[in-house]
């Protein structure tokens, strides 16, 4: 008598367990997207022992020559515009917008004070060599920048 | 015996119906911005959320749950499991921690360890296969991304996609935690 009270419990708990499952999960095929294809391009760490080194944050994302600079033979690669960088980073609006709580102190150096949100990107960042922080030509800006990578 | 047996199945069967029902509630209750917001230290989360597109901000108002993003959705199980285990860690860091002490600003760089990629997945279902978009980079990057699946280090949706459902939300948090605090020059 007790062992079917606690089956009969047991089981009607396991069904409200699989109405519940159905009601919050519709998971299944979800898993099924995320399929890989076969890797065939080169890995972004031959690209740091070569000569064009790219930043840490590059890195982290193991991008390749090819995603900056096409797929195109490497001796006929040039020196990119700042569409290509916004290919990826979107607007100059965008970025100046998040660093906007530099504006307060007028030390945002994506909405300049002198420039705007005009300068051309390689003003201050370099790619393959260390960047070049413009603001620091003129200005103390230790106390409201970090060092660019 | 007959007649016990089919009445216990019965009322075991209506228990159990009104648990699962109980427990959907409880999982769906705790799951948007209301809820996560009761506690004080995800205010500015919270707040940028609802500013982004991600948090009704767009022109047909859907809105993505917290839980939508910060938990995981390859399985049942696995969303139950992260939901409870978040969930008492979180809890206890409220009651006998001090979560105003957390550099918030800090934590954005373990977004890979929060954000889950099922979870983005779960919605945008189709974006791995897309053959257009209004940017081609989107396409590119979309493919890098299939390509590093089921290597040593696979890439997240976030790391790409920073700020992501939180726009702003550096310069939220830095109205509570400033990062600077400048040396106002002279002449200026």
């Amino acid at each position: 008598m007790k062992k079917t009270t606690i089956i009969g419990i047991l089981g009607a708990l396991l069904l409200g367990i699989l109405f519940a499952t159905s009601a919050i999960s519709n998971d299944a095929d979800v898993a099924e997207k995320i399929t890989a294809t076969e890797t065939t391009s080169e890995d972004t760490e031959e690209i740091n022992d070569g000569e064009y080194q790219i930043k840490s944050y590059h890195q982290a994302l193991q991008l390749e020559c090819k995603h900056c600079h096409g797929d195109g033979p490497k001796e006929e690669y040039e020196e990119l515009e700042d569409e290509s960088c916004l290919s990826c980073h979107k607007t100059k609006d965008l970025l100046a917008d998040r660093l906007k709580f530099m504006d307060e102190f007028e030390t945002n150096p994506h909405n300049s004070v002198h420039d705007g949100t005009s300068l051309n990107c390689y003003e201050c960042h370099s790619s393959h060599e260390p960047s070049n922080n413009m603001c620091a030509d003129c200005h103390n800006i230790k106390t409201w920048m970090k060092e660019l990578e | 015996m007959k007649k016990t047996i089919i009445l216990f199945v019965g009322i075991g069967i209506i228990v159990g119906f009104i648990m699962s029902l109980g427990t959907y509630k409880g999982v769906k209750e705790t799951s948007g911005d209301k809820f996560c917001v009761s506690c004080h230290s995800m205010e500015p989360m919270v707040g940028v959320y609802r500013d982004d597109v991600h948090g009704g901000n767009n022109p047909v108002g859907i809105q993505a749950k917290c839980v939508d993003c910060h938990l995981p959705h390859d399985s049942l199980a696995s969303y139950l499991y992260t939901k409870a285990k978040n969930g008492a860690i979180e809890v206890a860091i409220t009651a006998f921690g001090d979560p105003e002490k957390i550099n918030w600003i800090e934590k954005r760089k373990e977004r890979e360890r929060y954000v889950y990629d099922s979870g983005c997945m779960n919605c945008h279902t189709n974006i791995l296969e897309q053959k257009t978009a209004k940017n081609p980079k989107q396409i590119e990057m979309h493919e890098h991304y299939k390509n590093k699946l089921n290597t040593k280090k696979p890439l997240n949706c976030v790391s790409c996609h920073i700020s992501v459902g939180h726009h702003g939300l550096r310069n939220e948090l830095n109205k509570i935690t400033p990062e600077y605090t400048p040396v106002i020059e002279e002449g200026h």
